[in-house]
């Protein structure tokens, strides 16, 4: 029965990692508020750093850099938050609302 | 080991020269104008030192503390001197701008010398994680930089749209590095080099899609076909000064790790070169395209930049690997570099109070009002559309002759035809400050650091064209 | 050794079937009584809702907020630092040094904006 063995499988980490990054994509292309794509962004970094913990776990002959990758990331991504949550504050300033279709002044 | 503090120095200088100029910020005990002296003394130092030459081969400094991390060779010299070249032209004319812009503080120096020491990180890093780490420290410093004019309503969407897309390419980028790990356990550019010569890139599926990740979000970044949409946006919407650090300092960065990633192993290349040679064909045309199309003239540098891309991207194909000195692309850059910045140095004293000026029309008759400046910006003009004697016509001259003599005529062919095109779009503006009657004045702030820093540069295309390059 | 396994694999599936089976039961087949009262949501028995839900917060929790994130992640810098401090010796500790000076910078940065003042 290898269902308890589950935690001890690098392709289960591999799927959850792909099924977060997967949510983070779908989320960024169809969440609507700024808030919303900015935790669909995180999600893609958490699946990047699971898939590294997993490597790091079942194959890495170097025990210590995807822990220490999976450190950089998170530090990128709280930087990358806080800059984000201060220019969506910004932003709401102006328009008063978080709504992307608000965001329609500039047309590519 | 003496040497080696040398080859780091500039990028010391300059991180600790924008930690200085954070701090100094922080007591706002200076006036803007002496913060922007400071930041050009601390790139001119950074430049100075970056002269002692190092030799083509990589130099790998401070192995036992850096672990192979790092790299400098002659080609990370002359793109890290590009790069900080730009930063101090931004610098010089930003301070024009401000002053008929008001919303200038101390920090914009700060964080654009920041963005400085990640670019001088990245063109050095032989190591994916230390591609991720710097290519994060220039991205953070430029969406601040980007929506510095926090007043403006089109400022703020435009660095929400590049915030958002941005964090996109970083999640893909950071993805692709865990695919290679996993792959390779190992992320250094030359273990990645090493596998691919011995095995080939598809014989290993996570290598291959790990590096594909890596590629689109390095894409991404430099505005390469596919990913090139807002890039037309983000330029419109940022500060004058800060678009032309964009278009300059980040492309030449970029360009530069493409170039080790591609270049480093040609075996990486050669598995790709028909989906390069699609997206260098499609990023001139849809750029060419979009440029022909704008009204406002920061759209249509925006544009050009998209072009200026596809030349560079011929020529990373082009080029051959195994004597790689990358001596036309980095020519290409510092003339490109020169001649965009050269425009927004002008625009950054020209475009009036609050970016009023931004149509082709507005400039109707610069050259009756200000015939210096129309001079200059038409030497600039007819550098980007590559017409002699400048250094444009010289970058696009060496670009196809390496691509001919790779074999990649086709891509020599497009190349000209795209130059053909792009003089449409260029001339425009030259028509229009010649051959029209001027209903404005053109008042400036009386600055004069921005003006003389576009005769700086209207001088260095001059006399770039001048100098030789070995294909 | 075999038959633990199964068996307590299907215990563990049993009640992650059972349960939400059961709640789903009693959600369709029980009674229930519907008015203004019930309908609230429980609030040991003070009313439900005081105040305004979506009330604008100052700014300063936003800006608190987020120098807490950032300061709180660098401090998972020196984990891997504090594991392995013996090997590392005296040039971790330099480094490590260097990196809070750095650190320290942005907090005087952050001092002297006046951030920290609270009104």
């Amino acid at each position: 029965m290898p269902l308890l063995t589950l935690y001890d499988q690098l392709t289960v980490y591999l799927v959850i990692a792909a099924l977060l990054f997967g949510m983070g994509v779908y989320g960024l292309i169809t969440r609507r508020t700024l808030i919303g794509m900015l935790i669909a962004a995180e999600l893609l970094l958490a699946g990047a750093s699971i898939n590294f913990m997993a490597f790091n776990r079942f194959t890495a002959p170097d025990p210590a850099l995807g822990q220490i990758f999976t450190l950089f990331i998170m530090a990128i991504a709280a930087a990358e938050a806080a800059i984000g949550l201060s220019i969506v504050v910004a932003f709401y300033r102006h328009l008063k609302s978080i709504e992307t279709a608000d965001a329609a002044h500039l047309k590519g | 080991m003496n040497c080696d503090i040398v080859f780091l120095l500039p990028l010391f200088i300059v991180t600790i020269g924008a930690i200085l100029l954070m701090l100094l910020s922080a007591f706002e005990s200076i006036r803007l104008e002496v913060a922007s002296a400071l930041s050009v003394g601390i790139f001119a130092l950074a430049f100075l030192v970056q002269l002692v030459p190092i030799g083509l081969t990589d130099v790998l400094p401070f192995v036992s503390i850096f672990n192979g991390m790092l790299a400098v060779s002659d080609f990370t010299r002359i793109a890290s001197m590009i790069i900080i070249a730009c930063g101090l032209f931004t610098a010089m004319s930003a301070i024009s701008y401000f002053r008929q812009n008001n919303f200038g503080s101390l920090e914009f120096f700060s964080l654009m010398t920041f963005a400085v020491s990640g670019m001088l990180l990245l063109t050095m890093a032989q190591e994916l994680i230390t591609v991720f780490i710097a290519l994060e420290t220039v991205s953070l410093s430029i969406y601040v930089l980007v929506g510095y004019n926090r007043r403006n309503v089109l400022s703020s969407e435009a660095v929400l749209k590049y915030l958002i897309l941005g964090a996109f390419a970083g999640g893909f980028f950071a993805m692709g590095i865990a695919l290679v790990y996993g792959a390779l356990g190992d992320t250094g550019f030359a273990a990645i080099a090493a596998s691919v010569s011995r095995d080939g890139l598809l014989h290993n599926p996570a290598l291959a899609g790990g590096l594909l990740f890596i590629l689109f979000a390095l894409f991404f970044k430099v505005t390469v076909f596919p990913f090139h949409s807002w890039v037309v946006d983000v330029y419109d919407g940022a500060p004058i000064p800060v678009t032309g650090f964009m278009a300059t300092a980040l492309k030449t960065a970029i360009i530069a790790v493409l170039a080790n990633v591609l270049l480093l192993a040609g075996d990486i290349r050669e598995s790709w070169l028909d989906m390069l040679f699609y997206l260098t064909v499609l990023t001139l045309f849809a750029g060419n395209l979009i440029a022909i199309g704008q009204n406002s003239l920061k759209r249509m540098l925006a544009a050009s930049g998209i072009v200026h891309t596809g030349y560079l991207l011929i020529a990373l194909i082009a080029v051959s690997g195994d004597q790689f000195s990358g001596s036309v692309i980095l020519y290409y850059l510092a003339a490109y570099a020169a001649s965009t910045l050269g425009i927004f140095a002008s625009l950054s004293y020209l475009s009036g109070t609050d970016e009023k000026r931004k149509e082709f029309n507005d400039f109707s008759g610069l050259a009756k009002v200000r015939p210096y400046s129309a001079a200059a910006i038409t030497i600039f003009l007819l550098s980007m559309a590559g017409i002699p004697p400048t250094a444009g016509f010289m970058g696009k001259l060496y670009i196809i002759v390496t691509a001919y003599q790779g074999g990649h005529v086709i891509l020599a062919v497009l190349g000209i035809v795209s130059s053909i095109l792009s003089m449409w779009y260029y001339l425009r503006l030259i028509i229009a400050m010649y051959f029209h009657e001027a209903d404005d004045l053109f008042e400036t702030s009386g600055s004069r650091s921005a003006p003389v820093c576009a005769f700086i540069l209207a001088i260095c295309v001059l006399a770039l064209s001048l100098y030789p390059v070995a294909i | 050794m075999d038959l633990e396994l199964v068996l307590s694999a299907a215990a563990l599936i049993g009640l992650a079937v059972l349960i939400p089976a059961l709640m789903l039961v009693t959600a369709i087949f029980g009674p229930r009584a519907k008015g203004k009262i019930k309908d609230e949501a429980y609030e040991s028995g003070i009313g439900a809702t005081i105040g305004v839900v979506d009330q604008k917060f100052s700014v300063k929790f936003y800006l608190l907020a987020i120098l807490f994130l950032i300061f709180d992640i660098e401090a998972v810098f020196m984990y891997p630092w504090a594991v392995s401090v013996r090997e590392l010796g005296w040039f971790g500790f330099i480094e490590m040094v260097v990196f809070m000076l750095f650190l320290f910078t942005g907090l005087i940065y952050i001092l002297q904006k006046g951030v920290l003042n609270w009104r």
